[in-house]
């Protein structure tokens, strides 16, 4: 693939791209490592025929070997995210008030099967249906099934987790 | 026309059907309070998905070092981009760099990075000082030349 080629996709695809590797691995630095791996991929393509499901079909599959095949830096990273999340507790109201967002939909997100969670983040990032199909392997007349059902038990998991926690701070303010 | 399924809604609503089926969905819900209330609910639904997804995009950076083979791929990638971007670049006046650093997609510290666009991660170099000179005839610096 041509120098430009690379630079036009890269401008087109990069942001999205890491994005969506964002809200899956829930980790910047890991997005952007396999984002950057997944251009290096395009780059030794002669060309590329359905560009956006291609990218969003090898960062994917990137994320599935890397994990397998890196369990120990995994751990590492998950360690290192808890010590984050610690200093969070000490951080002021409003980002305490988004961190906690951000974790009740990280559960909720994580939650949900890997196919239906693959297929909402890649619907968040404007892949259309047949783009999807292609990048998961799935049929194109099930993916309205398929993302209704990822968008209700996202949205009925995050309530219900929203609910615990509202249960959880009333009980310790009806404590004190 | 038989009441709509999810799945049917969804596919409408995310852009997936033929405008045929679109307008056979508009005309029966107009006249089912129920199909309505379904696509009400749908809309509701892809509301709620987007903005807690978009919750997931505020992430702390973990500060990691960067492995050999991350930071060959971050050389190999960057290279290629700055060639088309050199290669797009050819009639504008040479510059003559006393010291450049080559950029790099590393980690930083998130505190230290702000949101970079794409074309901003291109733009991202370290310079020092520069000397323009309009001498097209001069040839590139060693450091501008692509290896």
């Amino acid at each position: 693939m041509r120098d430009e080629e690379l630079e036009r996709l890269f401008k087109l695809y990069h942001v999205p791209l890491v994005r969506y590797l964002t809200r899956r691995l829930g980790d910047r630095d890991w997005a952007e490592e396999v984002a950057q791996e997944t251009f290096l991929r395009a780059l030794r393509q002669d060309s590329l025929s359905s560009e956006r499901s291609w990218l969003f079909a090898v960062a994917t599959n990137l994320v599935r070997d890397e994990a397998r095949r890196d369990e120990r830096r995994r751990r590492h990273l998950q360690l290192l995210a808890a010590e984050v999340r610690e200093q969070e507790e000490e951080a002021p109201a409003d980002d305490l008030e988004r961190a906690h967002d951000r974790a009740m939909a990280r559960k909720a997100v994580d939650g949900l099967a890997e196919r239906d969670r693959l297929a909402l983040l890649m619907r968040e990032e404007g892949l259309d249906y047949t783009e999807i199909a292609d990048a998961l392997g799935l049929s194109v007349g099930s993916m309205g099934t398929t993302l209704a059902r990822a968008r209700r038990r996202l949205a009925e998991s995050y309530e219900a987790l929203q609910g615990e926690a509202n249960r959880r701070a009333g009980g310790i303010h009806g404590a004190s | 026309m038989e009441h709509l399924d999810e799945g049917t809604v969804h596919a409408w609503l995310d852009g997936a059907l033929s405008p045929d089926e679109g307008k056979r969905i508009e005309e029966h819900m107009g006249t089912c309070a129920d199909c309505s209330a379904l696509v009400a609910e749908a809309r509701g639904l892809i509301a709620a998905s987007a903005r807690i997804l978009s919750s997931l995009d505020e992430v702390p950076r973990v500060q990691v070092e960067s492995g050999a083979r991350d930071a060959a791929i971050a050389g190999e990638l960057q290279d290629a981009l700055q060639r088309a971007r050199h290669s797009a670049n050819a009639t504008v006046p040479t510059v003559e760099a006393r010291q450049i650093s080559v950029p790099r997609i590393a980690r930083r510290p998130w505190w230290a990075r702000p949101q970079l666009s794409a074309a901003a991660v291109l733009a991202v170099v370290a310079l020092g000082s520069l000397v323009v000179t309009r001498n097209k005839d001069r040839a590139l610096p060693n450091a501008l030349k692509v290896p």
